[in-house]
């Protein structure tokens, strides 16, 4: 996976003092469509739960893939879909996430 | 989605069909094949005729071995990057209106989705008589992908189907 975390996102980080961010990644098998979601925030999290830990220069990113399938519960975290590019930047200060599996 | 019979257990099996390279064909394809594998069906996708074109890497430009297939492949682009609408194409206008809203509503792309599938475990079987007759060789073709097929072969895998599906 090509990981890029933007000097925006980077400076958010900062700011709040953290060395780690998460990334929540989720497809959702619903309605006739296949769509993605992708939530970051800083601080790190539980590999228990499932969140995978890559060091990026001196940052640690946790991710995390879900697959929501309609009319199947619960949410799955899948460890066989790996996004091939997975981008942190900011939008109006705020950190976001966007992941392509192309 | 293990099904219970007698002694044994058997994963519900669902074997699709893809006729066409049409970016309206395609994509339900994609979408059911992989919507099926990430409920836990075992799922197979026969790419045949114009659909072949969809397992070509994006980045080839032309291929055969003589002019009547180099001729084809240069009006048939291959390539989940280059597939168009079979209706309100209009010079590449409508599919890239629909591209652009479905990139708005975060819709996963047919290469993305065609990714998604091989993570899955999604089998890709490409026609051996369409390659014949277009020309194509392994090289022209994505990675991951199961030996050729022909059609008695593709008959014995779907006779095993619970789901058949013709896109």
């Amino acid at each position: 996976m090509d990981i890029d975390i933007d000097t925006g996102a980077r400076r958010v980080l900062a700011d709040v003092r953290e060395a780690a961010l998460s990334v929540e990644l989720t497809l959702h098998f619903c309605g006739g469509l296949v769509t993605k979601d992708a939530v970051a925030y800083p601080g790190a999290e539980d590999e228990a739960a499932g969140f995978r830990r890559e060091r990026v220069g001196d940052l640690d990113l946790y991710w995390r893939q879900r697959l929501v399938v309609e009319g199947s519960t619960p949410t799955r975290v899948s460890t066989e879909i790996v996004p091939r590019r997975l981008r942190v930047h900011t939008e109006d200060g705020v950190l976001c996430a966007q992941a392509s599996y192309a | 989605m293990p099904e219970t019979n007698g002694d044994e257990e058997r994963q519900k099996r669902m074997s699709i069909v893809c006729w066409s390279n049409d970016l309206d064909r395609v994509w339900p394809v994609m979408i059911l094949a992989t919507t099926g594998a990430a409920s836990g069906l075992d799922v197979n996708i026969f790419f045949t005729f114009w659909g072949l074109r969809v397992l070509q890497r994006n980045e080839k430009r032309t291929t055969g071995q003589n002019w009547k297939q180099r001729g084809e492949s240069v009006m048939d682009r291959g390539g989940t990057d280059h597939l168009k609408l079979s209706k309100m194409h209009m010079g590449g206008m409508g599919t890239a209106m629909i591209k652009s809203l479905a990139k708005e509503y975060k819709v996963a792309s047919p290469t993305e989705l065609l990714g998604m599938a091989t993570d899955l475990g999604v089998r890709l079987y490409p026609c051996q008589m369409t390659m014949e007759l277009y020309g194509l060789t392994k090289d022209d073709f994505i990675d991951d992908l199961e030996t050729p097929l022909g059609a008695a072969s593709f008959i014995e895998m779907a006779s095993e189907s619970d789901i058949n599906l013709f896109i």
